[in-house]
């Protein structure tokens, strides 16, 4: 790459760095003023992106709020904005934040807290929620390569019970032929009954935590809201909003007027900040793709290969 | 239909970096700048673990003014490229 392309490439990257720190700014300024809007209880920004709930997650959570919230005086505010991830990370994430808010825990979801961390926003007092933040059903999604058809297939355990009831339909109606050709592409027994089993987990957890804080002395309904949210919806995507999560019967709040502005704003500069990171990276990428095999770099578009690799095309490099 | 071409495409070009360089991202498949917003990284992600002997490895990114954490798919041995170095 030319010194000249290389230098530019450096400007560019340096003032989009700019700009992430000025917005890191901006953002710390808004966490500052929802503080203070919260009767200066502390406020713990775990805005996770495109990241999942692991362990790791836990073990930094855990550092930061011994170094950082440790005169939080049982009081917190967690801002989560998460699409989820390990339901056993979660679960001890969920304990970690019920510790050092053991007086009082609020949750506040200004888009997403999906699957994984559902369970963990259903661990506190209080749940608040923008008009668009979703909230979603806890069946655990499950990733396994399917031999006869030699791919990924991505499902939930209640499409193991499904399928069963589909095979048991065709079998009543004398359709004999057709079930058996169902049950012959059927995985393993053992690890159908762990996919089933895997709901379990999810359910036994979410009774835990609600029954002993959200929901404290109400083991029924406890119980009737964590059988809903892993197997009463038809669809793990399923958008659980502000009114549906009312009426299952969580504590929630619908967030208004200038708090709403607040957490509004907050999610609208995490995101710009994801949205400079990815430019930066983009820009990046360009240099890996220069050593990529050319037969490979030939399936991209024209239009886009003179973008990410000018160069390239400049020394007239690359499949027309 | 798309779908499927872009999910093969961006399975092919990751996989290679992940050949060539020994880990990638999930940062880095995200950023590919052929995909469309709502791309599901996911199925890339579990098709590499899949594909190659590797693991996916969660690491703090920085923790001002907030924690963050990037993911990456790494091979569990290095490529002969880097051995060779």
């Amino acid at each position: 790459m030319s010194t000249m392309r290389q230098k530019k490439k450096a400007d560019k990257t340096k003032a989009l760095r700019a700009k992430i720190k000025d917005i890191e700014k901006k953002l710390n300024e808004k966490l500052t003023e929802l503080q203070k809007s919260r009767d200066n209880n502390a406020c713990f920004p775990l805005l996770m992106g495109e990241s999942s709930i692991v362990n790791a997650v836990v073990d930094d959570t855990f550092e930061e709020l011994r170094l950082k919230y440790k005169s939080c005086d049982g009081k917190i505010n967690v801002i989560v904005d998460s699409g989820g991830g390990d339901i056993d990370a979660a679960y001890n994430l969920a304990n970690l934040f019920r510790k050092f808010g053991s007086k009082e825990l609020h949750f506040i979801v200004p888009r997403w807290a999906k699957s994984a961390a559902t369970l963990l926003v259903c661990s506190g007092d209080k749940i608040f929620m923008t008009p668009v933040a979703e909230l979603g059903p806890l069946d655990p999604q499950i990733t396994e390569f399917n031999p006869l058809e030699k791919r990924l297939e991505s499902f939930s355990p209640l499409h193991v019970e499904a399928t069963l009831e589909l095979i048991r339909k065709e079998f009543a109606d004398g359709n004999e032929k057709l079930a058996n050709g169902l049950m012959e592409r059927l995985q393993f027994p053992l690890t159908l009954g762990s996919f089933t089993k895997s709901l379990d987990i999810s359910e036994q957890y979410l009774i835990k935590l609600l029954s002993s804080r959200m929901l404290k002395n109400d083991l029924e309904k406890a119980k009737q809201i964590a059988k809903q949210l892993t197997t009463g919806y038809a669809d793990h995507g399923f958008s659980i909003n502000v009114d549906e999560a009312k009426q299952l019967g969580l504590n929630v709040t619908e967030l208004a007027d200038d708090e709403l502005d607040l957490i509004w704003n907050i999610h609208k500069l995490s995101r710009e900040i994801s949205g400079l990171e990815k430019k930066i990276r983009e820009g990046q990428l360009s240099e890996i793709f220069e050593g990529l095999p050319p037969e490979l770099l030939s399936q991209l578009p024209i239009a886009l290969r003179k973008r990410i690799m000018p160069n390239k095309q400049s020394e007239g490099g690359g499949k027309q | 239909m798309k779908n499927i071409l872009e999910t093969k495409l961006a399975l092919n070009i990751s996989a290679a970096i992940l050949l060539k360089k020994g880990q990638i991202s999930t940062m880095d498949i995200r950023s590919l700048p052929f995909l469309s917003r709502d791309f599901n990284v996911s199925v890339v992600v579990n098709s590499l673990l899949r594909l190659y002997d590797a693991e996916l490895i969660c690491h703090k990114i920085s923790s001002k003014p907030f924690l963050k954490w990037g993911e990456t798919i790494r091979l569990k041995r290095k490529p002969p490229e880097q051995l060779t170095q």
